[in-house]
C-alpha cells in the first residue's frame, strides 16, 4: 500500500484516521460531550448516581478519619493534663506531710488527728486539708508570739 | 491523603466530568470499529463506554496512581485510554492465538519470520488493513475535503496545522470535514460489518 515513501501501513492509517475523526486525543468539552452522548444514545444518570454514592461514602470516610485524628489529639492532651495533675497531687501531699511534722512538734495529739484525716482524704480534698493545716500553723505562730 | 480523600475533596464538577469521560470512551470505542466488532470483536460483550468510565472511577478509588500535579480529568482520561488499549492488546493476542490454532495444519511454518520481522499471520492482517484503507480512500469523492484530509493523514500528517495546510482547509472547514468524515466512517464500518456478517452466514 505504498503510495510514496512517507506513507504509512494500512493499520497505521486506519488508526490515525480514526483518532482524527473521533477526536480521541483530548477530553471533549461538556457541551460537546452532551451532543456525543445524545447521538450515541447514552444515558449517564445511573452512572452519576453510582459515583455520587461512592463519593458520599468516601466523604464519610474522610470525616471519620478527621474525627479520629481529633480524638487522638484530645487523648494526648488529656494524658498530658493527667500527668501534670498527678505531679501536683504529689507536691500537695509532701506539703501536707511537712505541715503535719511541724504540727507534731507543737501539738502531737492534734497532729495524730490530722494524720488520720490525711490518710482518709482523697486527692480532690487535699487542698482543703492543706488550707486547714495552714490555718493551724498560723494560729500556732500567733499564740506563740 | 489517599485517592478517595482527594476525589471527595476535588473541586471538579463530577457530573460534568462523568459526561465528558463517558463521551470520550464512546469516541474511543467508535474509533476502534475498523477492527472486527461483534461477538469476537475488540470490545467484549457487556463492555461499553459507561462500564469503562465506571471502572476508571473504581480504579481511582481503589488506589490507581494519581500524580499530585495532574487534574482529576486528566488522570481519569489516562485510565480510560489505558483500559481501551488493554482491550485492543488482549483482542490482538486472542486473535493471534486463534489464527495460529486454525492455521497450524495448513501452514506448518506459521512461526517463520519474514524480512520485515513479521510472521505470516501478521502479514495477512496487515494486508487486510491495507485493503480496508484502500477501500476507504476509494469510497471518498476525489478532491472532496474528506478525501484531502484522508490523503493528508495517509501521507503522515497528524497535527491539526499540518492537516489543514496539506488539505488546504480553513479552521471552520477543518471542523466540518472532521464531522462529515466521522459520519462517513461510521456508515462505512456498519456496511463492512454487515458484509462480514453476510459472508459468514453463507459460508458452509
Amino acid at each position: 500500500m505504498n503510495k510514496n515513501d512517507d506513507s504509512q501501513s494500512g493499520t497505521q492509517f486506519l488508526s490515525n484516521l480514526s483518532s482524527y475523526a473521533f477526536n480521541t486525543e483530548t477530553l471533549p468539552s461538556h457541551e460537546e460531550a452532551k451532543k456525543i452522548l445524545a447521538s450515541e444514545k447514552i444515558d449517564t444518570s445511573k452512572l452519576k448516581i453510582w459515583v455520587n454514592d461512592q463519593l458520599r461514602s468516601a466523604r464519610a470516610k474522610q470525616k471519620l478519619t478527621e474525627a479520629e485524628k481529633k480524638r487522638s489529639k484530645m487523648v494526648e492532651r488529656f494524658s498530658a493534663i493527667r500527668s501534670r495533675l498527678s505531679q501536683g497531687t504529689e507536691e500537695l501531699r509532701e506539703s501536707v506531710m511537712a505541715k503535719l511534722q511541724i504540727l507534731e512538734n507543737s501539738s502531737p495529739d492534734l497532729a495524730q488527728v490530722y494524720c488520720r484525716k490525711f490518710e482518709e482524704t482523697s486527692d480532690e480534698d487535699l487542698p482543703d486539708l492543706e488550707a486547714e493545716l495552714l490555718m493551724l500553723e498560723k494560729w500556732n505562730e500567733e499564740t506563740e508570739k | 491523603m489517599d485517592n478517595s480523600d482527594r476525589l471527595a475533596a476535588s473541586a471538579e464538577d463530577i457530573g460534568k466530568l462523568l459526561d465528558r469521560l463517558t463521551a470520550h470512551a464512546a469516541m474511543r470505542l467508535n474509533s476502534l470499529q475498523w477492527r472486527p466488532t461483534g461477538r469476537d470483536g475488540v470490545v467484549p460483550r457487556g463492555e461499553s463506554a459507561e462500564t469503562i468510565a465506571q471502572s476508571a472511577f473504581l480504579k481511582l478509588l481503589n488506589g490507581a496512581k494519581w500524580d499530585a500535579e495532574k487534574a482529576l480529568s486528566t488522570v481519569l482520561m489516562g485510565i480510560v485510554d489505558s483500559q481501551i488499549a488493554n482491550l485492543v492488546r488482549s483482542w490482538e493476542n486472542k486473535r493471534f492465538q486463534n489464527l495460529k490454532t486454525t492455521s497450524i495444519d495448513e501452514e506448518p511454518e506459521i512461526n517463520q519470520i519474514t524480512d520485515e520481522g513479521l510472521n505470516p499471520i501478521e502479514l495477512t492482517e496487515r494486508a487486510e488493513d491495507d485493503d480496508i484503507a484502500l477501500k476507504i480512500l476509494d469510497a471518498l469523492e476525489v478532491d472532496s475535503s474528506e478525501y484531502r484530509v484522508a490523503s493528508a493523514i495517509f501521507d503522515g500528517n497528524l497535527k491539526r496545522s499540518d492537516i489543514m495546510s496539506a488539505a488546504a482547509l480553513s479552521a471552520s472547514e477543518y471542523e466540518a470535514t472532521k464531522k462529515r468524515l466521522r459520519t462517513f466512517l461510521k456508515k462505512f464500518w456498519q456496511n463492512q460489518a454487515a458484509n462480514q456478517h453476510k459472508e459468514s452466514a453463507t459460508r458452509p
